[in-house]
């Protein structure tokens, strides 16, 4: 952690509501857009980017100053969307499960409902896609996705957020970037 | 050397992509440069996994280059309201510490318009003040006749007939008023006189206001 910020950790643990406000300008841009990566959702991403800071001011007496606050921060966001989106999500069925008739298996066919190509170039830009389907991605492979890319964190320190094994991380990084990739091939092959 | 599939060299490029691989510390340098070494020969003979790794770099340079969404005003705004803030400032500016009033303009202006209207009413004030101070009454041969508690009864007495006799000849003056003539002299001091009293009771009221407030 940089001197300055130390410093103004150290300060709005103090009580310098001020110091603590200048933390939120200088993270609110990267928590923001990880909860909207993360629920493809403005509004719902604006609470809860609130709700992280909020959790963050009350946890902050106990947070040490001498660790960066950046980790933390990812930590408590990536845990409320987590928990948000599990208690959001509707009941669905997993792809990954193979489907059987009559004690069979047979080739799962599903609709691609995502807009065609042309389509998306007249409705919204690239970043807006990419983000699309970042957020399309299964919660536990966006979780990491989102940790490694876009919080900068270490594969140990995702396994520390996420309380999961490191090969738990290594495995879910390897099946999120392939899904991406699928996703969006054509943006790089065009 | 075993040679990898396609399916175990994409795990490596993943972790060759996150810095993982190669020059990483596994606790055991010659497994990662194994696994480097590997990687590499298979690479050089694999299209299909030289597609991959390109597709592997492409996307982290695209989510590297994705650009924040703006941040709506509210998050700040949100945060910081309902973040205790620092203690509350003394007295609002618009509110005088009751002192000043003392010292201040009304009070004193207040003042100034009491007297001014006792001294226009002085003939009728100095017959109260005449009573004022009622002490025990000692005569030509040095004998108390009177103790302060009887020169107070006796005042209060005092005070009781002059208020009569003033109300009868204020009476008296109002009865005999012809509708053409001037304002009789007793009923101008009376006036006066409530609005001296009128004016000591405003300004005592805003001191008691005043203080109440603090």
């Amino acid at each position: 952690m940089s001197g300055g910020e130390r410093g103004l950790v150290q300060a709005a643990q103090a009580g310098d509501r001020e110091a603590f406000a200048e933390l939120v300008r200088r993270y609110q841009g990267r928590i923001y857009n990880m909860a909207l990566r993360m629920t493809a959702n403005p509004e719902t991403a604006a609470d809860l980017a609130q709700e992280s800071f909020l959790r963050a001011y009350a946890a902050l007496p106990r947070f040490d100053a001498a660790w960066p606050l950046a980790p933390w921060l990812f930590t408590i966001t990536a845990n409320l969307c987590r928990s948000w989106l599990t208690r959001r999500r509707l009941p669905t069925l997993s792809l990954d499960l193979p489907v059987t008739i009559d004690g069979e298996p047979v080739p799962r066919e599903v609709p691609d409902e995502r807009p065609a190509p042309d389509q998306l170039v007249e409705q919204q830009d690239l970043a807006d896609r990419i983000r699309r389907e970042i957020a399309g991605l299964p919660l536990e492979y966006r979780l990491v996705v989102e940790l490694r890319h876009f919080g900068d964190l270490s594969y140990d320190e995702i396994a520390q957020t996420l309380d999961i094994p490191l090969s738990d991380v290594k495995s879910r990084l390897f099946r999120g970037r392939r899904k991406l990739r699928e996703r969006l091939g054509d943006v790089w092959h065009t | 050397m075993a040679h990898l599939t396609c399916d175990q060299a994409e795990i490596l490029l993943n972790l060759r992509l996150d810095g993982q691989l190669d020059g990483a510390d596994w606790g055991r340098a010659d497994l990662g440069r194994a696994d480097a070494a590997r990687l590499d020969a298979h690479l050089a003979a694999c299209p299909a996994c030289q597609a991959v790794w390109a597709e592997l770099e492409a996307l982290n340079t695209t989510l590297a280059a994705l650009p924040d969404a703006p941040v709506p005003p509210v998050v700040l705004s949100g945060v910081l309201a309902r973040v205790p803030g620092p203690a509350p400032a003394p007295a609002p500016a618009n509110v005088r510490p009751w002192w000043r009033w003392l010292l201040g303009g009304g009070l004193a202006l207040e003042a100034a318009i009491a007297a001014l209207l006792l001294w226009l009413n002085w003939p009728l004030a100095s017959s109260f003040a005449q009573g004022l101070v009622p002490t025990a009454v000692i005569d030509a041969a040095g004998r108390q006749v009177t103790d302060g508690i009887g020169a107070w009864a006796s005042w209060l007495g005092a005070q009781a007939a002059l208020v009569q006799a003033q109300w009868q000849a204020f009476s008296a003056q109002v009865s005999s008023l012809a509708p053409a003539s001037p304002a009789p002299e007793l009923v101008v001091q009376a006036i006066i006189l409530l609005a001296a009293v009128l004016a000591v009771w405003v300004a005592g009221n805003r001191v008691l206001a005043t203080i109440s407030i603090q």
